[in-house]
């Protein structure tokens, strides 16, 4: 994988590389002459760290969660939050596609955020990308006009809502959606077919902000589902779950109606693009390739 | 009682018996048991609801050229194709209410409808069709030929507009290439005029309580000429729409028709939609006996049965083609799969609504006195011996 040199990794300018690669290098010089330095220094002297310069590397959650607080002190019509995803630094692990399963208590059949894995070139150049894909909250969303009873819409932020106590479940916003970002909740459990219920799968999502309790029968059970940027942990001032899992640091998220956002910075950058933007949806989630 | 409905209301109460057992399962266990999942969200009731739901607007056809243009050689056939429009209509939008995920909520259609959404105009659309076809049942019992006149004319805007709707549906989204198609709303409209004309034929024949006299013989005479003019003009539309999508070779819609073509489904096109509904009635209708009761009947059967196919052609390969080459191995479950084959319960409420259907309509024929006197009055002036010639 390509080396990084667009900071891309949203560290701010003025953190200190070069205090930090000589550290590594010096760290990496001790690895090798092991017992050369085990020999020459007492085994009780404390390892001498180097300062922490006082603007010094900011974790780049702690920027992105700041980011999230500030857009939510403005009104709800001012923020556009938008996802970023940075394609080389995904290693395909899946942890965001559970984190979100976890986070929003999806039952079987329901996914909001798969990775998609695919082989690409000859053998011997061969190599696997991946790419998650959450829903796109589309600036113009296929799967809103065609709803017959207006029970998805985008909200003023941008995201685009699933209204589950107006959803009939016909499945057309499903069709409609060029990114297969949406599936349909059957009112399955892991357990069916067996002795008892277990007591993990009823416990209840707060998607939307408001409780939902499965029962196999009732709203969400019956409606078409989405990734909804975990709008309930926005809401609470928290990054989405699969932000905050993402093992890489690949994905980052904020307001793009922010000039001070991490997601507006990458945004800009010349190596972004956009998932299938030839049919017009203007996506919110940009991929870094 | 017609020799046809002694043999066919036991088999179809039969039918409807069993296909209770589905809707039952529907109505007791959800979801648990239908086979289509999120990537192929519609199955094989949706495919049939627009298939009825096109045969309603083909019979309602038939209902037009005598009630609406005075065509009294079909003075017979209207008064079937009446009550054949009404329960095929029925039959489809019961299959899309059980296709719901929350079925209680249907009445919010009404309450909530949104002006953007074709589905949404769609039920408006099928209600005042289905109020029309009741004012017409209504008007055919109380002998009001005026009151007819008028509203053949708003079934028939009615039915143009759900007809080509249905395509529309299916056409807009951009998400399926294999849909997206600005000639589709026409193919839809044709072959519901197809189907339903099909449909309407093969009553006549089957349950035929009048003499094989020459008003008869117009009638079959007329519905033959229409039936291989719709065929032709089906094909002619079939044709352009294959041809040029295939040609552009688009790599989503040429996969698609792969599968219809070499596709675990080969049979459905091979078999249901070219050999049954397509080569067969076309060699019967040719024929010198085309316009027989008879020939004329089997015919219409058989191209009833092969558009049944051809819609389930349509929905099944669109759905098919995953909008990721990957996306049904990021995350493994059965819902999430683009292979389908319609589970046993979706079966049996497919063939339960269908019978009840049927059963519904021999039985008002036998038991109707405005269906069942076939001498009854008719509107039109010179429309048999126009027809005859």
């Amino acid at each position: 994988m390509a080396a990084h040199t667009d900071r891309s990794d949203g560290q701010r300018p003025g953190v200190s590389r070069r205090a930090f690669l000589g550290t590594a290098a010096l760290a990496a010089a001790g690895a090798v002459s092991g017992p050369v330095a085990e020999a020459a220094a007492p085994a009780s002297a404390p390892a001498a760290l180097p300062a922490m310069p006082e603007d010094g590397p900011q974790n780049i959650l702690l920027r992105m969660q700041a980011d999230v607080q500030r857009a939510m002190a403005k009104p709800i019509g001012e923020r556009r939050w938008a996802m970023a995803i940075d394609l080389r630094r995904c290693i395909g692990c899946s942890a965001c596609t559970i984190a979100c399963v976890a986070e929003n208590k999806l039952p079987p059949g329901v996914v909001y955020r798969p990775v998609l894995e695919e082989e690409v070139g000859e053998y011997p150049h061969v190599s696997r990308r991946f790419l998650p894909r959450p829903c796109m909250q589309c600036e113009n969303p296929p799967c809103v006009p065609v709803c017959p009873v207006k029970a998805t819409y985008a909200r003023p932020d941008g995201i685009v809502e699933v209204d589950y106590t107006a959803c009939i479940g016909c499945r057309y916003c499903i069709t409609a959606c060029p990114y297969g970002a949406r599936t349909a909740d059957f009112g399955e459990f892991y357990t069916d077919g067996t002795p008892q219920r277990q007591a993990y799968e009823t416990q209840p999502s707060h998607e939307y902000g408001r409780t939902w309790a499965r029962d196999g029968k009732a709203s969400p059970s019956g409606n078409a589902r989405k990734c909804h940027f975990c709008v309930h942990r926005l809401e609470a001032g928290m990054l989405p779950a699969c932000v905050t899992t993402c093992v890489g640091y690949a994905t980052f998220f904020g307001d793009m109606n922010d000039p001070e956002s991490l997601v507006h910075e990458l945004a800009g950058k010349p190596n972004v693009t956009r998932l299938k933007e030839e049919l017009g949806t203007k996506p919110r989630v940009f991929y870094l390739t | 009682m017609l020799l046809a409905a002694k043999l066919l209301i036991p088999l179809l109460l039969a039918a409807t018996g069993v296909g209770a057992v589905g809707v039952w399962d529907r109505l007791v266990f959800g979801k648990a048991n239908l086979a289509f999942g999120s990537y192929v969200p519609w199955g094989l009731w949706v495919g049939l609801y627009i298939y009825l739901v096109g045969v309603s607007g083909g019979a309602f056809l038939v209902a037009f050229f005598h009630y609406g243009l005075g065509m009294r050689v079909l003075r017979r056939a209207a008064r079937y194709a009446v009550p054949a429009a009404l329960l095929s209509l029925g039959a489809g939008l019961t299959l899309v209410l059980l296709d719901l995920g929350q079925m209680g909520r249907f009445w919010t259609l009404y309450t909530r409808t949104s002006a953007t959404s074709l589905l949404g105009w769609m039920v408006w659309v099928y209600t005042v069709y289905s109020l029309v076809l009741l004012a017409m049942l209504v008007a055919m019992a109380l002998e009001k030929p005026k009151a007819l006149r008028w509203l053949a004319w708003t079934g028939l805007a009615l039915v143009v507009t759900f007809g080509g709707g249905e395509g529309a549906l299916f056409g807009v989204l951009g998400s399926k290439p294999f849909w997206n198609s600005g000639i589709l709303p026409v193919r839809f409209l044709f072959a519901a005029f197809l189907s339903g004309v099909a449909v309407v034929t093969f009553a006549l024949a089957a349950f035929r309580r009048w003499p094989a006299d020459a008003e008869a013989a117009a009638a079959g005479r007329f519905l033959r000429r229409t039936l291989l003019a719709l065929l032709a003009l089906n094909i002619v539309l079939e044709f352009a729409e294959v041809s040029v999508t295939l040609y552009t070779g688009l790599p989503a819609v040429a996969e698609a028709y792969r599968l219809v073509l070499f596709g675990p489904y080969w049979w459905l096109f091979w078999v249901g939609q070219l050999a049954i509904g397509l080569v067969i009635p076309l060699v019967l209708l040719a024929a010198p006996s085309g316009a027989r009761p008879a020939v004329a009947g089997t015919a219409g059967f058989l191209i009833a049965v092969g558009y049944a196919a051809s819609k389930q052609n349509l929905v099944l390969p669109g759905l098919a083609i995953p909008e990721f080459r990957t996306l049904t191995e990021a995350f493994v479950h059965p819902r999430l799969s683009v292979t389908y084959f319609p589970s046993a319960t979706e079966w049996l409420v497919a063939v339960g609504i269908v019978a009840a259907a049927a059963l519904a309509f021999v039985v008002a024929i036998e038991v109707l006195p405005f269906l069942r006197n076939h001498e009854a009055w008719g509107t039109g002036k010179s429309g048999a011996s126009r027809l005859a010639a």
